[in-house]
């Protein structure tokens, strides 16, 4: 890891950390944010090192894992000691990892919880004296899904005036924004600017105006045009069902894919983001999962297969790609019931889209409509016959 | 190639590969689920010379389906492909892989094909009525048992030497185990063999079919004292008014089935996609007609100086129809536990 020159925020915001003061911290996708905590973490750890020190809490396993690596990387010379809590994986490991004190834990909330209810007293007895607590993509982890599990962390951790409090995230939401208001403590603040520059600008935003039910054909069209053969791409999808079928779609149309989203198992997840990380997968299918936090620098195309109720998450998703000063571009596929939110979204990034101009009508009559709505035809038939898995028999097979 | 003469009695999930070709919708998981015999037949003819390979998976399809065709309506049937004469020999018996087994079983079947007394491939011939008498009685006078369990690792190839001691075996299909069990058990350092867990044999006769299930069920295997499957007991169950065929007409039927409905599905598409093709064009037409028009005004204009109008704008286009759009959610926090958390984040 070579970090020549600190980014905005890590200027701003690491001498404030280790005044010891709570932070706030809003800076566009893929501007270092994750260091801009990590550093000074890792710097006031040094002085003292002892049980639970920090505690970092994410929306997302991947993003639990990608953080722990940075964790390692950049501690790796003081010998630090962490531990990954996050669901999917096996609870008793993760447990005694706990017992064993670690200096840093990453976690995603909903499995922290049920190690507090379920592990005993002698797992948790760390997490009583955390200094740090840690809110990355605080405005996703500040909704009412993650609500009881952050209530029951929050439970057994230090009182808020004994511990620093840090939050992070691309998009700081006004209800975010507003706990400085309500707190004593002096909270510092850094976001850069406005709302309106949460996104890159070597970030390049195009969109394709086209009817809902040949979206596949353009996307297999837009995949494999020459120009972009070889790039590595995301396509966001907003269901787990939609990204399935998509990925069966394009693997019958011989295009390198991967998917990722919550119906996979932990492991299956790990597999398929590590075979795009590898680049053994050129395209990978995910939905909001996905979205937020994951730092693949070979990405160079983020598409939107479907547009985000939440125009947060369209900067999010499309701050996959143009990650740390690269250049990246995104194409949003526009039906006829997605105007009102592009107009939403167009609005929250203060910037309008272009037509993307390299995939043409003709040219996806000509080369991908019908194969591909056959190939569609086919991965769902093939998908329904797997998923019904009819026959006693088979049951009986998986039983011995 | 040591095993030419060796008997062709049991198909893996592999062996099938042919049918499925006809469905590349097919997967072997299927396949799995249901047994899907072949007929195979020994051919003495073959068994000095090395056969050559020369088969194409839809050679074996084609024989397949006219074997099938034949047997059900006995109108028509390829001369080399004689479903009369299904010689099943007994071979040494002592098979150890499985894969040469199978590719063994492919080459003579490719061996069928070719014509026995040199009439070319593919010429059909219709069964004489004795043929077809003799074709019905064999089967008349065959019978099914079914194994429900098979004992760890046992071969079909033991199987067939277990059973043959009653009378002439036919056909044994053994059900290999599901490949998630056996990628389970190799990766926590279990058996590499191949186990199996079910298995229907079909004996000439029927009645030794029952002789054998009647003396074999709930008894051990028996033999050599110190024999691997000694102590095995066998769950031998003789199947009555089942016939071989049975076994094998739900997956065809199923993969008929699918076959059609993937058609319907495909010209449905198809049909939508030719809608598609439609509106494309006439969106070009409709926009080149109103260039046109736009050229012809802004022509006549220059003389009057009305306003000119170059495009129009996204208000000015006439509005057809109106889709219902997609709403707009952003993270609105007003739950209780949502407040008490926010309170507790700072102090």
């Amino acid at each position: 890891m070579a970090i020549r020159r600190p980014s905005q925020i890590q200027i701003a915001c690491i001498p404030q950390i280790l005044k010891g003061r709570d932070c706030i911290g809003g800076a566009r996708t893929g501007s270092g944010k994750t260091i801009a905590f990590a550093a000074p973490i890792l710097e006031k750890l040094a002085e003292d090192p002892f049980g639970v020190f920090a505690l970092v809490l994410t929306p997302t396993r991947e993003l639990a894992l990608q953080i722990s690596e940075q964790f390692a990387a950049l501690g790796a010379s003081m010998n630090l000691k962490q531990a990954v809590i996050v669901g999917g994986m096996d609870m008793v490991t993760q447990g005694l990892a706990l017992q064993k004190r670690p200096h840093v834990v990453v976690a995603t909330p909903g499995r922290l919880a049920d190690h507090i209810s379920s592990s005993g007293e002698e797992a948790i007895a760390g997490l009583r004296r955390v200094q740090v607590l840690v809110l990355d993509e605080a405005d996703r982890l500040l909704t009412p899904g993650f609500a009881e599990d952050l209530e029951v962390c929050m439970g057994v951790m230090t009182k808020a005036k004994n511990r620093q409090t840090l939050l992070f995230s691309a998009t700081v939401s006004q209800s975010v924004m507003q706990l400085k208001e309500s707190s004593k403590n002096d909270i510092f603040i850094h976001e850069v600017g406005s709302n309106s520059i949460s996104i890159p600008d070597t970030l390049g935003q195009t969109y394709l105006f086209i009817p809902k039910h040949v979206r596949e054909a353009y996307l297999v069209s837009l995949l494999t045009l020459p120009l972009n053969e070889r790039k590595s791409a995301i396509v966001f999808v907003n269901r787990a069902t939609t990204a399935e079928v998509l990925k069966r779609v394009l693997r019958i149309m011989d295009v390198r894919v991967t998917s990722l989203h919550a119906q996979l198992s932990q492991r299956e997840r790990m597999d398929s983001l590590g075979r795009f990380r590898a680049e053994a997968a050129r395209v990978l299918v995910a939905t909001d999962v996905a979205s937020r936090g994951l730092d693949i620098p070979v990405v160079q195309m983020v598409i939107n297969f479907d547009i985000p109720a939440d125009p947060d998450d369209y900067i999010h998703r499309v701050g996959r790609t143009a990650r740390a000063g690269r250049a990246g571009e995104s194409i949003s596929f526009v039906t006829e019931h997605d105007i009102v939110r592009i107009k939403a979204i167009e609005e929250r990034v203060g910037k309008v889209m272009i037509k993307y101009e390299h995939v043409t009508e003709s040219m996806v009559i000509r080369d991908s409509l019908q194969q591909t709505s056959n190939a569609k035809r086919e991965a769902l038939m093939d998908w329904e016959r797997e998923n019904s898995g009819s026959s006693r028999r088979k049951r009986k097979f998986e039983q011995r | 190639m040591s095993s030419d003469s060796r008997k062709r009695d049991w198909f893996s999930t592999e062996d099938n590969g042919s049918d499925d070709e006809l469905h590349n919708s097919d997967s072997e998981d299927t396949v799995v689920r249901q047994p899907q015999p072949l007929v195979k037949k020994a051919k003495k003819s073959t068994d000095g010379k090395k056969p050559t390979k020369r088969s194409t998976a839809e050679d074996n399809e084609e024989k397949e389906e006219s074997r099938v065709a034949s047997a059900a309506k006995g109108r028509t049937k390829r001369k080399g492909d004689s479903i009369l004469e299904f010689v099943r020999k007994d071979g040494s018996g002592d098979e150890d892989d499985e894969d040469e087994d199978d590719s063994e079983e492919e080459q003579n079947e490719d061996d069928e094909g070719l014509d026995r007394d040199g009439n070319q491939k593919g010429v059909l011939r219709r069964l004489s009525t004795k043929e077809l008498e003799d074709n019905r009685a064999r089967i008349e006078k065959s019978g099914v048992v079914y194994l429900s369990r098979i004992p760890p690792y046992m071969k079909p190839a033991k199987v067939r030497q277990i059973l043959s001691r009653f009378g002439e075996l036919d056909r044994v299909f053994l059900a290999p185990e599901d490949p998630k069990a056996y990628a389970r058990r190799v990766r926590f350092g279990g058996n590499k063999k191949r186990n199996f867990v079910e298995g229907w044999i079909e004996f000439k006769d029927k009645k030794k079919a029952k002789l054998a299930a009647s003396t074999l069920n709930g008894n051990i295997i028996g033999g050599r004292k110190g024999s691997y499957y000694y102590d095995d007991i066998l769950n031998i169950k003789y199947l009555p008014k089942f016939k071989w065929h049975h076994l094998t007409e739900q997956i065809a039927y199923e993969n008929q089935s699918r076959q059609a409905k993937l058609r319907a599905e495909i010209s449905q598409a198809t049909r939508e996609n030719k809608a598609f093709i439609r509106n494309v064009e006439r969106a070009k037409m409709i926009e080149h007609i109103q260039e046109k028009k736009r050229k012809k005004q802004t022509g006549s204009d220059e003389n009057m100086n009305s306003e000119s109008q170059p495009a129009p704008t996204a208000g000015e286009i006439e509005m057809r129809r109106n889709f219902r759009q997609r709403s707009i959610v952003t993270n609105k926090d007003k739950e209780e536990t949502m407040q008490r958390v926010l309170k507790n984040i700072f102090a």
